[in-house]
């Protein structure tokens, strides 16, 4: 390669870095703003609510979540490490999911008509990409709050989290039990990624054609 | 710059401020909720359970959010409606944030791209 296209190549590469960059800071946010208040709006309607399910729920979610329970101020502690821990996985799935974008940016913009100073263009997803990101955000999730469980010494009494054997087969709530557990997750969350990519690749292509 | 190069860039432009297809997010998003909770219900109803004892006493509990909805193959298909529901919604919000984020943006660097433009002299 010569020395003008090596640059141009460097130029793209950096181009490409700084969008990677912006995205994964808007989607960490957005991510995390969803979840902080989703925990928020569970909390709220768990104390509220008299019925005890709904409290037992946001009880479990509390062993990982420190301050998170029913009612405000638990609302309050949900928004925030929601933010937090939304916002981190987030931004992990977006830059595990971009990691090879460069080679295969073609694939990943399908441009609109119009005639702005901009191109214009809707967003394609990679499944496989995808697949890999969530599945190893999920799986990596599974193998730490599981072992969470085992570092406080509640893993024993924990009969919720070993519930999870009953649809993730050879899962226990121990470190090999987690990594069992984790590679099902992984299979899981890969196939549904796939189909998620798939019929939102088929709709939005279905809609630019009729548009 | 050559133009190949020129529609490298253009791509990668279009590329960092695409648009995410709002309707199809919140369909493939609802499809995919909608199947994992049908097929967890299911496969919990398929195992099933020792006589005398309930199938899938604890997800059951999901039917004090998704009223109607129980571990069987008729509350699967309600909990696949509401997990549809549910899902869409989350991801028509989280689309539309998305878009309105890059729109939000791309209307900053036009705005300070048009005033570095004009000359105070």
């Amino acid at each position: 390669m010569n020395a003008p296209a090596e640059g141009e190549a460097a130029t793209d590469a950096q181009l490409v870095s700084a969008t990677v960059r912006l995205n994964t800071w808007i989607f960490g946010a957005i991510l995390g703003l969803m979840t902080g208040l989703l925990l928020c709006a569970l909390a709220m309607v768990a104390g509220l609510a008299s019925g005890r399910y709904m409290g037992l729920a946001v009880t479990l979610i509390g062993v990982f979540v420190p301050g998170y329970g029913p009612g405000w101020e638990g609302a309050l502690a949900g928004l925030f490490w929601g933010f937090v821990g939304g916002g981190l996985l987030g931004a992990g799935a977006y830059r595990i999911t971009t990691r090879r974008a460069m080679t295969r940016i073609d694939e990943l913009v399908a441009f609109e008509r119009g005639d702005g100073d901009f191109p214009e263009a809707v967003l394609r997803l990679h499944g496989l990409s995808l697949g890999l990101a969530i599945g190893a955000m999920g799986a990596l999730g599974l193998i730490g709050t599981t072992n969470w469980l085992v570092i406080r010494g509640t893993a024993a009494h924990s009969v919720h989290a070993r519930l999870l054997s009953e649809i993730l087969p050879g899962y226990s709530v121990d470190l090999p039990g987690s990594i069992v557990g984790a590679a099902e997750l992984f299979v899981v969350l890969y196939l549904v990624c796939q189909l998620f990519a798939f019929v939102y690749n088929r709709v939005a292509g279905a809609r630019q054609r009729r548009a | 710059m050559n133009t190949t190069s020129e529609q490298r860039r253009r791509i990668i432009l279009a590329w960092a401020f695409a648009r995410i297809d709002v309707r199809a997010f919140a369909t493939a998003n609802a499809a995919a909720c909608a199947l994992m909770l049908f097929s967890l219900t299911v496969a919990i109803v398929w195992k099933g359970a020792p006589p005398g004892i309930p199938v899938g006493p604890h997800l059951a509990q999901l039917a004090a959010y998704f009223p109607g909805y129980s571990v069987s193959v008729i509350g699967a298909l309600a909990g696949a409606a509401y997990a549809g529901v549910v899902g869409g919604v989350c991801g028509l919000v989280l689309a539309a944030l998305w878009n309105a984020a890059h729109s939000l943006l791309l209307g900053v660097i036009r705005v300070r791209a048009n005033l570095s433009s004009y000359s105070i002299d």
